[in-house]
């Protein structure tokens, strides 16, 4: 027997050895010492090489220092697997369906993201944020809007005054004032913010509530436009395969004036108790811009067109959410805050 | 509003089904929805009485056999007096249901002798208010025939609008019937008149004179004479209850009917207690009082227009009548006031009063001037036709500035352009046709003449508004496109807030809104600024504007406690208000954020340690530091409502506070728990933040050396006071000082505390020699003992 054939052999021992399994950890040691401790097979190998055949002692050589190192790293990997092996062992002895420390879950209100949501949609579209204050002068709130004095239109909203001239904005349109008054055309943006009315609490209406104001103000801006931009939001807020309806409305501020309904989501239009059985659900009001707006702020009507939009948060949030009391959103009731 | 279908079809054909009346007005910016009615009764069909013979037992009632068609013929006994031998009657079955299902025809014995059945008059069916006998009917349908097929029932549908307050002129059936003939692409019938005067000259019995030409514009008026006052006909009851009003008398029903109908409201005098025979009208003085139709007496202002008999008071104009001239019961001669009163004048009048009426609200929308004299005319014949009398000769008009007809300029591209349609000139002049608007060419615009009942269209723009409506907004197609200019972005100045969210929730805290109305009290409890309080508050609850953003989250604190809730985190980012009489707004509005922390252990196996003012004070920190400020620094300090507080700096800005809630307030808001809080004011931080400049510093590659070192110093020295007066002393070389060790011991005396700190020395340039380090060691140890008395332990 040549040593290149004892070599040979090892290498199919070794093989052998390691294939049989995961070797635990004694039986790892036992290999490890077995073919390469300074008394080890190997090195036996080695001290046989210089009593060979000369004329094979060369291709002896290179084959056991392959063999070797093909030991070596094959021991390698090994290693890492054992110690493994060890370490499931270790954790065997630790109970880890112990509960672990607590770290509270927090919350973001859901009007907040509602707001968020419906913030993301536009801005996509290149609206700008805005913010007005919630105490504002009787001009801003309501006479720059073409909401004259006198007029019955001042019934729509009832408002909480601090003086005769001073109310807290009853709607974020007051931003619409606020925006043109202080920037130049053209402009593109959206208001969310608190608004209050002078409403008795109930299950269905609070003393305030949030709103998001939309105004775009460009040349040749047109009805088209309008929706264009909010069937668009529709279809990204409520899902693709929502359905919208624009119907004329009243507002003193827009002419034309429409209310946005959507197809009842609950329901799919077959009639239910949140759409009252219309199958519609009652969205939005928007409109184009009225001229008396434009000349309240200097833009000249002639050149400058633009549209306007407002929503309710809350409504939204509580269809959305399944909400059916308004007041919950106020209470700070942790068990309702902490399910969103 | 309430309007009736029936109503509406004296004005015009309607073909449509009620489901597409009430989706057509909706679409025409007229929110509707309607009732249908339907019959009171079920199962009652067409019979013929074979044999009517008396009932034994009493001479009221009659025992007949009938036949309603099937093999069995029934016997039924009828108490009317109408009842014989072959006549055809509506019959209702045994199982039959009558007043809306309320009363169940029953097998019965009347007087011994067996019923099955009931036979019906007029008004069980709701017919008619027939009682006196049965129906009898002539037709050639087969018996057993259900009872609705052979008499039209003409069950009313009845419309209940919501008006928008610029729509005044649909406050009435003739104006909502003009919007059901556009559904109906028809055009309404106007109202023909066989009006007869007869007599006196009105001229002769009454003069007429306006002081006030601005509140009131036209008054017309007519006299009838020798009306009979009484009851009003059962088809004007029905029609005044269909739409929810209540019947009083012939000639009240009459005007109360012409206002639904015509929209325009009008007064009735008893012309009798006119005592001065000369109308004068005029605006009230100050403090006049008048006693009105509800019997309560006003108190008026210079606002209120009043019409009066000679210089007394006997009607509020377009709001009430005055009772002392009201009609009653012995009203013989009548004066009809027609007119046509200023909208912002009525409405300044009712305003005042807290007085809203049927008249005030049409007057207040604006009327139809030019519909004065139809109105009257109508409600003369009417009441003549109902209470008899004559109408004097003529009719008094006093209109001496004749308001013109409204003409408006259309131009065919503004409208398309701002709608983002392509209507032809034909297409444009049949929807304005559809409206009874009459136009003329001029250039390339269309002249517009606006009808007098549409007081809303005074511009070109509200005439684009009509167009659009007609043609319908669905049909207006919708951009696919958007457009946009870089001169339209503006920074976000709320950027902050959500950043802010984010990390709370995700720390533990959930995010609470609270109402920013208080209870004035509240207002005092963590700020001295005066707050915003209402004029017209809800309630006394909710009177203040809040001027700190605590009150509202200790409030929720309070809610979840009582609920068994503990051991929980709130936050709230939102708009508090002080007070600033030099702003036109009269408020200062700082956006504020608020952390609320319900202390309560832990229940844990692990034994983790309470919530407490450092761990509170940690979280405040990582707050901060995750929203990008730095140099971040506490002091203790006394804040309003807080006890063991500490005011909050980024370098030389204060930006909060935080602390313990104080055993004071925690009673007045009814806490048991412990309680810590943090407020910061939000535009500040963000003020700062966008200050902030972040610069880079590569890491050392050299090792750090630690020292520690520990001292024995008076209980009042700050530890924070230490710190900084170590790193001044250390130089470059000190990159961090980390307070290990606190500790109170008797053997230090009652007044000595222990610190231990852990000092982080480290070059960038060079590995640190001990030497260097342990000589800084004694200048910082040397400098504490100089400053602090600080003994090294």
């Amino acid at each position: 027997m040549t040593i290149l054939h004892s070599i040979d052999e090892l290498k199919n021992q070794f093989d052998t050895d390691v294939l049989n399994g995961k070797p635990d950890k004694d039986a790892f040691e036992e290999i490890k010492r077995k073919y390469t401790s300074r008394k080890g097979k190997i090195a036996e190998l080695f001290a046989q090489l210089g009593s060979a055949d000369p004329d094979i002692r060369p291709e002896a050589g290179k084959a056991l220092n392959e063999l070797k190192e093909y030991i070596t790293i094959k021991l390698d990997g090994l290693s890492a697997v054992v110690s493994d092996n060890t370490e499931v062992t270790a954790a065997d002895q630790l109970d880890l369906t112990l509960s672990g420390d607590p770290f509270p879950v927090g919350s973001i209100h859901p009007l907040t993201k509602v707001i968020e949501e419906i913030t993301t949609i536009f801005t996509k579209l290149g609206f700008s944020l805005a913010y007005g204050p919630e105490i504002d002068t009787d001009f801003y709130n309501f006479e720059a809007l073409n909401i004259l004095k006198h007029h019955p239109a001042r019934d729509m909203q009832d408002t909480f005054y601090v003086t005769d001239d001073v109310v807290l904005r009853t709607h974020t349109s007051n931003n619409q004032i606020h925006m043109m008054e202080n920037h130049d055309p053209p402009i593109k943006v959206i208001a969310p913010g608190r608004v209050y009315r002078n409403e008795d609490v109930s299950v269905r209406s609070y003393c305030l509530f949030h709103q998001i104001e939309g105004l775009y103000v460009d040349k040749n801006v047109s009805m088209a436009d309008l929706k264009g931009v909010l069937n668009y939001f529709a279809r990204e807020f409520f899902g693709k395969n929502v359905k919208t309806r624009f119907r004329p409305s009243y507002f003193p501020f827009t002419e034309p004036s429409a209310e946005m309904d959507v197809s009842c989501y609950f329901c799919s239009q077959n009639g239910c108790n949140i759409c009252k059985y219309t199958g519609w659900l009652e969205i939005l009001g928007c409109g184009m811009v009225d001229p008396e707006v434009f000349k309240s702020v200097g833009y000249d009507p002639d050149i400058w067109s633009g549209y306007a939009f407002g929503m309710g948060i809350e409504r939204m949030a509580m269809q959305r959410y399944g909400i059916e009391d308004i007041r919950m959103f106020y209470e700070g009731d942790i068990r309702f805050l902490r399910q969103f | 509003m309430e309007i009736s279908l029936n109503w509406l079809k004296q004005y015009c054909q309607i073909s449509l089904p009620s489901e597409e009346i009430e989706k057509g007005l909706t679409l025409l910016g007229i929110e509707c929805t309607h009732d249908s009615q339907s019959l009171n009764f079920t199962d009652v069909v067409l019979g013929r009485v074979i044999d009517c013979n008396p009932h034994p037992e009493s001479e009221h009632l009659s025992v007949c056999v009938v036949d309603m068609g099937n093999e069995e013929n029934y016997q039924i006994v009828c108490g009317a007096p109408n009842v014989k031998k072959d006549i055809l009657v509506p019959v209702a079955k045994v199982g039959a249901t009558l007043s809306d299902g309320d009363f169940k025809i029953k097998k019965a014995k009347l007087r011994g002798v067996e019923s099955k059945g009931m036979i019906c008059s007029g008004k069980e069916l709701r017919l008619n208010g027939d009682h006196e006998g049965i129906l009898i009917l002539d037709t050639q349908l087969p018996l057993g025939t259900s009872i609705e097929k052979v008499i039209d029932f003409n069950c009313d549908t009845i419309f209940h609008l919501d008006i928008t307050p610029n729509r005044g002129d649909c406050f009435s059936h003739q104006g909502v019937a003009r919007e059901v003939a556009i559904l109906e692409n028809v055009l309404i019938q106007q109202k023909q008149l066989s009006m007869v005067e007869s007599g006196l000259g009105i001229s002769e019995q009454m003069k007429i004179d306006i002081l006030a030409l601005d509140g009131c514009p036209r008054y017309t008026a007519r006299i009838i004479n020798g009306v009979k006052i009484g009851p009003s006909p059962e088809w004007l009851i029905e029609k005044l209850t269909s739409i929810g009003q209540k019947s009083i008398n012939n000639v009240v029903d009459a005007a109360n009917y012409v206002l639904m109908d015509m929209g325009h409201p009008m007064h009735t005098f008893d012309l009798d207690k006119l005592s001065s025979k000369h109308i004068n009208i005029r605006f009230a003085r100050e403090n006049e009082k008048m006693v009105l139709l509800d019997e309560k007496e006003r108190e008026l202002s210079t606002d209120h227009l009043l019409i009066c008999d000679g210089d007394l008071p006997v009607a509020l104009a377009g709001i009430m009548g005055g009772l002392q001239s009201g009609i009653t019961e012995d009203t013989t001669n009548i004066l009809i006031e027609s007119a046509y009163f200023d909208p912002i004048v009525i409405r300044k009048g009712a305003k005042k009063l807290d007085l809203s009426t049927d008249a005030s609200k049409r007057f207040e929308r604006d009327t139809d001037i030019e519909n004065v004299i139809p109105a009257m005319d109508y409600l003369s014949q009417l009441i003549v036709e109902l209470a008899g009398g004559h109408i004097s000769q003529g009719i008094i008009d006093v209109y001496p500035d004749k308001k013109p007809q409204t003409k408006i300029s259309l131009n065919l591209d503004k409208c398309n352009n701002l709608l983002g349609i392509s209507l032809t000139p034909d297409e444009l002049i049949q929807i304005l046709d559809k409206l009874s608007i009459s136009h003329e060419k001029y250039g390339v615009n269309l002249i517009c003449l606006i009808p007098t009942y549409r007081n809303d269209l005074t511009r070109e723009v509200d005439l684009i508004e009509e167009v659009a409506r007609v043609f319908g907004y669905d049909n207006i197609p919708e951009s696919k496109s958007f457009s946009g200019s870089f001169l339209s972005f503006i920074p976000d100045l709320h950027n902050l807030d959500g950043k802010i969210r984010q990390i709370l929730s995700s720390n533990g805290f959930s995010e609470h809104y609270s109402n920013s109305l208080l209870l004035e009290k509240l207002n005092h409890h963590f700020s001295d600024k005066p707050g915003i309080s209402l004029l017209n508050p809800l309630s006394n609850e909710m009177s203040v504007l809040r001027n700190s953003i605590l009150p509202g989250l200790l409030s929720a604190v309070a809610y979840n406690e009582k609920r068994q809730v503990k051991g929980f985190k709130l936050f709230e980012i939102g708009a508090i208000h002080e007070m600033n009489q030099e702003s036109i707004r009269l408020s200062d509005e700082h956006f504020y954020l608020g952390m609320v922390w319900h202390a309560h252990s832990v229940l844990h196996w692990r034994k983790l340690p309470d919530p407490d003012l450092f761990q509170v004070k940690g979280e405040i920190l990582k707050t901060l530091r995750m929203i990008g400020l730095n140099d971040i620094s506490f002091q203790s300090d006394e804040v309003t409502g807080l006890s063991k507080s500490a005011s909050i700096f980024s370098r030389d800005t204060q930006i909060g506070n935080f602390g313990e809630l104080s055993p004071i307030r925690k009673k007045e808001y009814d806490i048991a728990g412990q309680v810590f809080v943090f407020q910061a004011n939000v535009d500040i931080l963000t003020k700062l933040i966008a200050k902030n400049k972040l610069q880079y510093e590569p890491p050392s590659l050299f090792p750090a050396v630690t020292r520690d070192i520990a001292i024995l110093v008076k209980k009042n020295i700050l530890s924070e006071d230490v710190i900084k007066s170590i790193f001044s002393l250390g130089g470059n070389l000190l990159k961090e000082v980390t307070l290990f060790d606190y500790y109170e011991d008797p053997s230090f005396g009652s007044t000595k505390k222990s610190l231990a700190y852990s000092l982080k020395f480290q070059s960038s340039d060079k590995t640190l020699k001990d030497k260097i380090v342990d000589k800084l060691i004694t200048k910082i140890l040397q400098q504490l003992k100089q400053q602090f008395d600080a003994i090294q332990r």
